[in-house]
């Protein structure tokens, strides 16, 4: 069925508008390169906000668009801190988005 | 009664210094430095966090120790104590790793590794001179608040006596 919404086409306006730059480093070895992610709350709020700093945290990314596409054991580096791709959850099709749940490596 | 505070940094330290474990949990630092992310926690309003965030809070690859209670009783002629101790583990990032060392192999260095120095493993070792040897320690999965695979280890440590 035809989404009603393109959601997936508008993607990149959603990450360059609310994104920050995180360094994405693949395990493929194919190089680090720079994206474009939002970040989400976590599933348990720590006394630092959201961001640098945190020990878990939660990036929105317009997935279908990253090649090669993150996958667990794949580091970010937000800010200082290196975090660890611990979960990907694609979200359907239609969005072309997923979340990832780091973690500090 | 021995303070539990004592059993849980005795168990720490004893963690700490078995070399194959020391090893899996060392994380060299941007500025060269290796720390072995083995830590007690301890129940300090204010000053630590509070147990489920400490655990939330905890790096890929790292051990926190923390007290689970203690159980009172007769257990025999000279036990009344059986302090608890939770092991939690947080294995590291093994993308590329050639040899992967993951919760099995962790929990079996814990069991069977004797500490630096020692001829025994951790189960053999009076933790402290009040502490009888354990019983025989068990290990269950647990899921973080991310589903991310964690396992918990529980030592039951009898006190020699009433101290």
């Amino acid at each position: 069925m035809t989404p009603l919404v393109d959601f997936a086409a508008l993607n990149y306006i959603f990450a360059d508008t609310g994104g920050t730059s995180v360094a994405f480093v693949p395990q493929d070895g194919s190089g680090q390169q720079t994206i474009q992610a939002i970040i989400m709350p976590p599933a348990m709020h720590e006394d630092v906000m959201g961001g640098a700093g945190t020990a878990a945290l939660r990036l929105w990314v317009d997935f279908a668009s990253i090649s090669p596409q993150p996958r667990e054991g794949d580091l970010m580096i937000v800010g200082p801190a290196t975090y660890v791709v611990a979960v990907v959850e694609a979200e359907p099709q239609s969005t072309g988005g997923a979340v990832l749940k780091l973690r500090t490596n | 009664m021995l303070n539990p505070a004592l059993v849980t940094d005795a168990v720490t330290a004893l963690l700490a210094s078995i070399p194959e474990l020391a090893a899996a949990m060392a994380v060299t630092d941007s500025s060269g430095n290796v720390n072995v992310r083995i830590s007690a926690f301890h129940y300090r309003l204010g000053a630590e966090h509070r147990l489920a965030e400490a655990i939330y809070k905890m790096p890929a690859p790292s051990i926190l120790v923390a007290w689970d209670g203690t159980q009172g009783g007769n257990f025999n002629g000279y036990q009344i104590w059986k302090h608890r101790i939770a092991v939690h583990i947080r294995m590291g990032n093994m993308a590329g790793n050639l040899e992967p060392v993951g919760y099995e192999d962790l929990w079996w260095m814990i069991c069977n590794r004797p500490p630096d120095g020692a001829s025994q493993n951790i189960r053999y070792i009076n933790i402290l001179p009040e502490l009888d040897i354990m019983d025989t320690p068990s290990v269950a999965h647990a899921l973080d608040e991310d589903l991310v695979d964690r396992f918990v280890g529980t030592f039951v440590i009898p006190e020699m006596g009433d101290n």
